[in-house]
C-alpha cells in the first residue's frame, strides 16, 4: 500500500490540473464553502430519509420522502468535485493523513450501505401498497447510514489536526501516515 | 515538496494551538501590574499597548476554560468542538434547506405540515451549534470579535432563523387548507431568501479562517 500511496502523491503532483487555480487567493476558501454547502444538502436530505425509515413523520409514504434523495446526491456530487480539488492540490496532506483514511472508510461504508438498501428493501418499500412502517432491516440500514455520514464529517473536520509529518525510521503500518 | 501550505484552512490556527499547547504562554493578570507564566513564576511587567487591549477579552482568554479549549492536546477540546459545530450545521442547515426545497416544489408527495416532524432535528442542530459556537468564541474571542465577517455570519444566521420561524407559522398550521395558502408566492419567496441566507452564513463562517486580523490579545 505504501508504494501505491507514494505513487499517487507523485503522479498527482506531476499532473495536477487544478493546483494552480486552487492556489489563487480565494479558490481554496470558495471550494471549502461549497464543500460545507454540499455537506448540508447531503445530511439534510439523506438524514431526513433515514429518519423517515426510523419512523419520524410516519404518516408520510416513504416513497414521497425519497424524492429528496436526488438533492442529497447533488450535495454528494458537489462534495466529490470540491473534495477532489483539495486532493489534487495538496495530495500528500490527504493520502498520508490517517483522518482521511477514516473518512474514506466511512464513505465506503455509507456507499455500500446505500447499495444494500436499494438491493434489499427497494421493492418492498416502494410498491404501491407498501406499509408506512419500514421493515427492521431498512431501519438498521438507516442507523448505519446516519452513523457513517457523521463519521465522514468527523474524519473531514479532524483532517487538519492529523496532518502528516515527515517519516522517521521504518514504517510498518498498513498505510503510510507520514510523508516519506 | 513544494506546496503552498498557507492556503490550507486553519493551518495558522493549528500551528498556534500547538505553540500554545507546548510552550509556556504568558498570561497577563490584568491590573495586577505583573505577568505570570503558566509555570507561575512572576515576570516583570512589560508594558503592552493599553489602547489595543480589551480587558474583557484579556480576562476571557486567561480563564481556564478558554485555555483548555485552545491549549489542550485532547481531541475533545478545539478539534472536537469544531466537529460538533460541523455536525450541528449539517442538521440545522440541512433540514432548513429541505423545508425550503419542499416549499419550492421538491417531493410534492410530502404534505408540508408533516415536514414539522423533522423540526426537532433542526433545533437539535441549532442548539448544538449555539453551544459549540459559544465554546469556540470563548477559545478565541479576539479572533472572532475583531472580524467584521463574524458579525455578518451571526446576522445571516439570525435572519435565517427568523425566516424559519416565519415560514413555520405559515406552513405548520394543522387542519386548514394550508397547502394551498402556503405554496403561494410569499412563502416561496421566503424560502428562496432563506436558502440564500444559509448559503451566505456558511460561506461567511468558512471565510472566518481566512479573514481574521488578530488571533488573541497578545498576538
Amino acid at each position: 500500500m505504501h508504494a501505491i500511496q507514494i505513487w499517487l502523491v507523485r503522479t498527482i503532483i506531476a499532473h495536477s490540473p487544478v493546483a494552480t487555480l486552487m492556489r489563487t487567493h480565494w479558490a481554496w476558501p470558495i471550494a471549502e464553502s461549497l464543500h460545507f454547502l454540499g455537506l448540508c444538502l447531503l445530511i439534510g436530505c439523506v438524514g431526513m430519509f433515514d429518519l423517515r425509515l426510523l419512523g419520524v413523520a410516519k404518516r408520510v409514504p416513504i416513497a414521497a420522502v425519497h424524492r429528496f434523495i436526488p438533492w442529497g446526491l447533488l450535495g454528494f456530487a458537489i462534495n466529490i468535485c470540491s473534495g477532489l480539488m483539495f486532493l489534487l492540490t495538496e495530495p500528500d496532506q490527504y493520502i498520508y493523513n490517517p483522518s482521511f483514511h477514516f473518512k474514506l472508510l466511512f464513505m465506503t461504508i455509507g456507499g455500500l450501505n446505500a447499495a444494500t438498501f436499494y438491493l434489499t428493501s427497494y421493492r418492498r418499500i416502494f410498491s404501491t401498497n407498501a406499509s408506512l412502517d419500514a421493515p427492521v432491516h431498512a431501519k438498521v440500514i438507516a442507523v448505519i447510514s446516519l452513523c457513517a455520514w457523521m463519521g465522514v464529517i468527523v474524519g473531514g473536520r479532524l483532517l487538519t489536526f492529523y496532518r502528516p509529518g515527515e517519516c522517521i525510521g521504518a514504517q510498518t503500518a498498513l498505510l503510510l501516515t507520514c510523508a516519506p | 515538496m513544494a506546496t503552498s501550505r498557507e492556503c490550507y484552512s486553519d493551518y495558522r490556527l493549528f500551528q498556534f494551538i500547538y505553540a500554545r499547547g507546548n510552550t509556556p504562554v504568558i498570561i497577563p493578570r490584568y491590573g495586577s501590574g505583573e505577568l505570570e507564566t503558566e509555570a507561575g513564576t512572576p515576570k516583570p511587567f512589560e508594558p503592552l499597548e493599553p489602547m489595543t487591549l480589551d480587558p474583557f477579552l484579556l480576562w476571557l482568554e486567561s480563564t481556564p476554560l478558554s485555555q483548555w479549549i485552545v491549549g489542550s492536546d485532547s481531541m475533545f477540546a478545539f478539534p472536537g468542538i469544531l466537529t460538533f459545530h460541523a455536525i450541528g450545521m449539517g442538521f440545522a442547515v440541512g433540514i432548513n434547506a429541505a423545508i425550503d426545497l419542499r416549499i419550492l416544489g421538491v417531493a410534492p408527495g410530502v404534505p408540508l405540515v408533516d415536514m414539522r416532524r423533522f423540526v426537532p432535528v433542526l433545533w437539535f442542530g441549532f442548539w448544538l451549534n449555539a453551544a459549540s459556537g459559544v465554546l469556540l468564541l470563548i477559545g478565541y474571542p479576539t479572533k472572532a470579535l475583531t472580524n467584521p465577517v463574524f458579525y455578518l455570519k451571526l446576522a445571516l444566521i439570525a435572519i435565517g432563523m427568523l425566516l424559519f420561524v416565519k415560514i413555520s407559522r405559515r406552513i405548520f398550521r394543522d387542519g386548514d387548507a394550508q397547502s394551498i395558502a402556503a405554496s403561494g408566492p410569499p412563502v416561496r419567496r421566503l424560502a428562496i431568501i432563506s436558502l440564500v441566507c444559509w448559503t451566505g452564513a456558511i460561506t461567511a463562517g468558512r471565510l472566518l479562517a481566512y479573514t481574521y486580523t488578530r488571533l488573541t490579545q497578545l498576538h
